[in-house]
């Protein structure tokens, strides 16, 4: 069922908050259709949406695309407030069933804390479209840093997304994909979710020190490649 | 206890007084403004200067030339930005050749000055309007800094000045103005954020010659000349005065 998006208030947000606490807890079950729907907590805006549903997003990678296409000529106009929305109005499938509760991560899943660039990056529905609106222009360059579930971001996003000037940088999305993800079978390699020698940690680590020594922002993926070390040869082996 | 940070990457640590990037106007025609003076650096004169506007995850780059050769975007407009909160600027010297991509230089998270593109382009200019009769601009000088007074008539003097018609025909001659004055009073101090020395080093750097250390005002007047075609030629205000005089016609 489409309709057009509603953006959360002030108190909208410090509700959400005690509700998927209260979900987290075990508590409680479910936000509650007040939340979504009652002007206390969320003001009408006029942009259309189309619900998420794991048929029209089956990965993240399928998400971006799918929010890219319905927000792109909107993103003006999407604020914390109305990303933070459709996350709670997606909470079906932003979150996991458990045995006897729903698994609700940390608020900034879904709520958008666009201040703090630290969790902004965080969020389930905000974080891929951004991502992808980044690089527009070749977005197959992230599709392995978006090849996880719509719930789980995933190492390869989290360790170069949480610093900007990796994941602004087409050289280095570039390689990441093509060291970590496998195309001919859609999913990440083994070991791309790991911390040790190779990994996505040490690939960001390692991406760290050469921002010091080479402008990163404009470098071919082809080499960075040549400069990264000797641990992430089979990563680089797998990808030819 | 205070924690020592090391070097070892032989990148230099360019000054923020050695840069001076704002934004003009407003979005959706806001553009990048900057000057620099890379002088004291000692940097290849083939190497580029790369200026990265960054706001969330967007971040558009913007090529200053090389070292040798300062050359203004023909576009610097933040294009791809939908707001400019939170906006900082990064200042970049990249090797050419057989280093290519490797970072010379930087200054990092510069925050926007503010200023107009006339301020930014030398900060040590105070631009203020004032009642001057008929005459439209005039360049003081105060005990601290240059004032470049325009005339209060001519409404919002900042407007006035970012009009390139006008900046073609009146920054040049402000420019020379500078120049003349720094080197007739010289300076007093050494400090590289005296003006005077500001002027003369930024005048060395366009006209790719030190200044003529002989009391002979016509190697000296050559000197400014230089300078200010230099200044007119990387401003394309030919081309400026071009387009106004097509759109007059």
């Amino acid at each position: 069922m489409s309709g057009t998006l509603r953006s959360l208030t002030e108190e909208g947000f410090r509700e959400a908050s005690l509700r998927l606490a209260r979900i987290r807890s075990g508590e409680s079950h479910e936000l509650g259709s007040d939340l979504l729907g009652d002007p206390t907590y969320s003001n009408s805006t006029t942009i259309p949406f189309e619900p998420v549903t794991h048929a029209a997003a089956t990965s993240r990678w399928h998400l971006a695309i799918f929010l890219f296409r319905m927000f792109d000529q909107y993103r003006d106009a999407m604020t914390p407030g109305t990303w933070s929305w459709f996350a709670l109005r997606s909470l079906g499938v932003l979150s996991v069933e458990g045995d006897s509760k729903r698994i609700v991560k940390e608020d900034a899943r879904y709520l958008l804390q666009e201040r703090d660039y630290r969790k902004a990056y965080r969020h389930l529905l905000a974080g891929p479209f951004l991502l992808f609106s980044a690089h527009s222009n070749d977005p197959t360059a992230v599709r392995g840093l978006l090849a996880t579930r719509l719930d789980a971001p995933g190492e390869v996003y989290e360790q170069l997304a949480s610093r900007k000037f990796l994941i602004t940088s087409r050289g280095v999305v570039r390689l990441a994909t093509t060291m970590y993800f496998d195309e001919s079978n859609e999913r990440l390699r083994r070991g791309a979710g790991g911390s040790g020698a190779g990994s996505p940690r040490r690939f960001s680590e390692v991406l760290q020190q050469l921002d010091l020594t080479y402008d990163l922002q404009d470098i071919s993926n082809e080499r960075l490649a040549v400069l990264l070390p000797r641990e992430f040869a089979r990563f680089l082996k797998a990808s030819t | 206890m205070s924690v020592s940070h090391l070097n070892y990457t032989g990148r230099k640590r360019i000054a923020r007084t050695s840069v001076l990037v704002g934004v003009g106007g407003e979005l959706p025609d806001a553009s990048v403004v900057a000057s620099f003076d890379l002088q004291p650096y000692d940097f290849p004169g083939t190497a580029r200067v790369v200026i990265e506007a960054q706001a969330g995850w967007t971040i558009q780059r913007f090529d200053f030339g090389t070292v040798q050769e300062y050359r203004a975007p023909s576009d610097s407009r933040l294009s791809e930005f939908a707001s400019l909160a939170g906006l900082l600027f990064r200042l970049k010297v990249v090797a050419t050749g057989d280093q290519e991509g490797r970072l010379l230089g930087a200054a990092d998270r510069l925050r926007p000055s503010g200023a107009t593109e006339e301020a930014a382009q030398r900060s040590f200019v105070v631009v203020r309007p004032e009642d001057l009769g008929d005459r439209i601009w005039q360049l003081d000088f105060d005990e601290h800094q240059p004032l470049l007074l325009v005339n209060s008539g001519m409404g919002d003097h900042h407007e006035f000045l970012r009009r390139r018609s006008v900046a073609a025909l009146v920054l040049p001659e402000v420019f020379s103005q500078l120049l003349r004055h720094a080197v007739e009073y010289g300076s007093e101090e050494e400090e590289l954020d005296n003006w005077r020395s500001m002027a003369i080093r930024m005048g060395e750097h366009m006209a790719a010659r030190s200044l003529p250390q002989v009391d002979d005002p016509e190697a000296i007047a050559d000197w400014v000349d230089d300078c200010v075609r230099v200044f007119c030629r990387r401003h394309r205000f030919l081309e400026a005065m071009a387009e106004w005089v097509e759109g007059a016609e």
